[in-house]
């Protein structure tokens, strides 16, 4: 018995699809081809004329591909908008009012830790709270059944904002060359701050995700 | 005995009212898809892989069909697609138009449909 995803794959090389997407619609003509080859074998072909006649229903595989990717395309622009765009605002709109109000609270209240000298105690609830955003905006992307990679990014979407704002503040401080001696251990002590260490209390809360759920015709 | 076989370009343009219609009755995978209607065309119409999945895969972006996987009677995981509320809606103005198209055919070249 022919390896019939492989046959299917060795022929529409030229899909370009995500790897879920690519895999499912490989699998799908792949059972497509099984069937019109027993169906051959059932109204008496050899096994060599059944599967040239399965493989004959197409003539150019190319063109098929590009049929298939024109007709996915808008469904896959609206999981990308899922998986990752939905997330990564949310993650970054949740991310960014909570600390405003931590700040807020900090200058309207009496909050005990001014008076002890804590200053960086709304900086550091908002870190420990951070992997709770992380762990909502990674269950979004996974419900959208993104790939590990795209529910990182949409995690951490926050810290990649801050991190092209400090290379933007980057650049214009040493482009400006202002009277003052560049801190470049300020810089990194900030950037530190603001963006690694955001980065990584957002992807602590998608270490208790489940894994990635792939595409697997047997589910 | 078969009827001949209708021209792939005329063919095409059936081809969403033809699936949608399937759908309507029962939910049914690629395969038995293209058996049943040219089963049910005593062959006039045949969809080959290569017109039928480009079709699906544009109804499903519309809305109109949904895929998912299930075993079939051999146990087999096959990709049934079902038609969605959606879909329904769509298949009565489908079929109102295509009655008008073979009303115009008529008028025009003398050419009714069964």
């Amino acid at each position: 018995m022919p390896d019939w995803n492989r046959l299917i794959r060795e022929r529409l090389r030229s899909l370009d699809l995500p790897p879920a997407a690519r895999e499912e619609v490989i699998a799908e003509l792949a059972a497509h081809i099984e069937d019109a080859y027993e169906n051959n074998l059932a109204n008496g072909m050899g096994s060599s004329s059944a599967l040239d006649q399965a493989l004959n229903q197409v003539s150019h595989w190319r063109p098929l591909a590009r049929n298939i990717e024109r007709a996915k395309q808008e469904s896959l622009m609206n999981h990308r908008t899922k998986q990752l765009w939905i997330p990564a605002l949310v993650s970054l709109t949740t991310s960014m009012a909570w600390m405003m109000a931590l700040q807020i609270a900090d200058s309207k209240l009496r909050m005990p830790w001014k008076h002890a000298g804590l200053a960086y105690v709304p900086y550091l609830v908002w870190v420990l709270t951070l992997p709770l955003i992380g762990a909502g905006c990674g269950y979004l992307s996974l419900r959208a059944g993104s790939r590990k990679a795209a529910r990182l990014a949409a995690v951490v979407f926050p810290s990649i904002v801050m991190s092209v704002i400090w290379l933007v503040l980057l650049v214009v401080v040493v482009a400006r060359r202002t009277p003052y001696p560049f801190q470049i251990l300020n810089f990194v002590y900030g950037f530190a701050l603001w963006v690694l260490v955001p980065a990584a209390a957002l992807w602590m809360g998608t270490l208790f995700l489940p894994p990635t759920t792939g595409f697997s015709p047997e589910k | 005995m078969p009827k001949k076989r209708i021209h792939p370009k005329i063919a095409r343009g059936s081809t969403e009212l033809a699936i949608l219609s399937l759908l309507a009755d029962q939910p049914l995978y690629g395969f038995d898809i293209a058996r049943q209607i040219e089963e049910k065309t005593a062959g006039a119409l045949r969809f080959t892989l290569a017109s039928l999945y480009p079709m699906l895969y544009e109804l499903e972006k519309r809305g109109w069909i949904a895929g998912s996987w299930q075993p079939n009677q051999a146990g087999r995981a096959r990709r049934y697609y079902n038609l969605t509320p959606a879909g329904k809606k769509q298949l009565a103005p489908l079929r109102a138009e295509w009655r008008s198209f073979f009303r115009a055919l008529e008028q025009l070249a003398g050419v009714s449909h069964a």
